[in-house]
């Protein structure tokens, strides 16, 4: 009977450290993802000056319209893929229009475009301050 | 004295003979005689046989063979057995005839060395049930009791926390970390160019092809030092080529 016991201690024991491993392993990778994702919500909530009230019923519907949006496969072709990303935000422009309103609806498609070509930039402005034999540059924006 | 009488009568009766006979002992030693008569006897034996001993009497019988009065008790009291045996059976068959029939026989065998190793044997089927008595109430019993509980107890309290989730009207971290106040732009910049790749792939963004076009065509289009010379506006022209290009993305 004790051995038993012990034996589905250890068990349990064993199965949570490996859980915790895999959490370890993953949740350094997830963090930095989510850190984007905080961003991205700052971003929008700054340049669609969201109140509380406001993004409390936002941003669960914006979290369900970005799951179907990373549900597109990647391996589609391009304009197949841009087709079916285009769906989904037409399928989310009502439920996003009894939110926000349709004007800052509007805006908020156009910022979210704004967000990864700001992302896109400083991917850009990194390699290019990278090079250092580069000549001065000025600034493109 | 009536009676002395009546016997002469009747032994006259029987025997004038002897009634006739006076009532004298007409047997007579000499006076002293049996005072010494053992002694006389002995004496004339011994002058007479002086060479006989009592124990040559039986030395003589010479028919008896050797060693036959060492064992002759014991053959004795055998045959005496055997006659009572045989007249104890013959007297239990008239008696009963199914005991006779079983004889004096033991009906009962047992393997041999039976006995040698029975309590040895006993001991050995009793050790094996005595390993089955689980003795309650031991203080390292309790003690993994409550270790048991208390693993379970963590089991759950921890299956609550990481499974049940957060409250259905709770926004995901992400969100509420984001809802406090950022710079964007500065933090940007401390988000390494691999993970903002992922994030921009996670999103349906084709970023490797477009970075990497573009870091091609930096180093293609970058003037060379012939260029420099020939033209001191070449710089410019590049940037502005870079320029035009940034905008039209």
């Amino acid at each position: 009977m004790k051995k038993y016991l012990l034996i589905i201690i250890l068990f349990l024991a064993g199965n949570l450290s490996a859980v915790k491993a895999q959490d370890d392993q993953t949740g350094d990778e997830t963090k930095k993802q989510e850190k984007i994702k905080a961003l991205y919500v700052a971003y929008i909530t700054q340049q669609l000056d969201l109140n509380a009230d406001e993004a409390q019923k936002f941003w669960p519907v914006h979290a369900q319209f970005e799951t179907d949006l990373r549900a597109v496969k990647s391996d589609l072709p391009e304009l197949d893929k841009q087709q079916a990303m285009l769906n989904i935000k037409k399928r989310y422009q009502d439920n996003f229009n009894r939110i926000l309103g349709p004007k800052r609806c509007e805006r908020f498609y156009r910022m979210d475009g704004e967000f990864k070509r700001k992302l896109l930039e400083r991917i850009r402005n990194q390699r290019q301050n990278q090079n250092a034999n580069r000549p001065k540059m000025r600034r493109g924006f | 004295m009536e009676s002395r009488i009546d016997i002469l009568n009747e032994i006259k009766a029987l025997s004038p003979f002897l009634a006739g006979i006076e009532k004298l002992n007409v047997f007579t030693v000499p006076e002293g005689y049996f005072n010494f008569f053992s002694d006389d006897v002995l004496a004339i034996l011994k002058e007479e046989n002086s060479n006989i001993k009592f124990g040559n009497v039986i030395h003589l019988t010479t028919n008896v063979p050797q060693g036959y009065f060492d064992s002759l008790a014991e053959t004795v009291l055998a045959r005496v057995k055997e006659q009572q045996e045989v007249a104890d059976l013959n007297e239990l068959r008239t008696l009963s005839p199914m005991l006779y029939s079983i004889q004096n026989e033991n009906v009962f065998t047992v393997p041999q060395g039976y006995f040698e190793t029975l309590s040895d044997n006993i001991n050995n089927k009793i050790k094996p049930q005595r390993s089955k008595v689980i003795t309650i109430g031991k203080r390292s019993n309790t003690f993994i009791k409550y270790a048991v509980a208390a693993a379970f107890t963590g089991m759950m309290a921890l299956g609550v926390f990481k499974f049940s989730g957060s409250p259905a009207n709770a926004l995901p971290d992400y969100v509420t970390d984001g809802l406090k106040s950022h710079n964007v732009d500065e933090e940007l910049l401390q988000i390494s160019d691999v993970d903002l790749i992922k994030y921009l792939q996670a999103n349906g963004e084709n970023v490797d092809a477009q970075t990497v076009a573009n870091q091609t065509l930096d180093e293609k289009d970058l003037p060379n030092q012939t260029d420099y010379l020939m033209d001191d506006k070449a710089l410019d022209k590049y940037m502005d080529n870079i320029n035009t290009n940034d905008l039209k993305n």
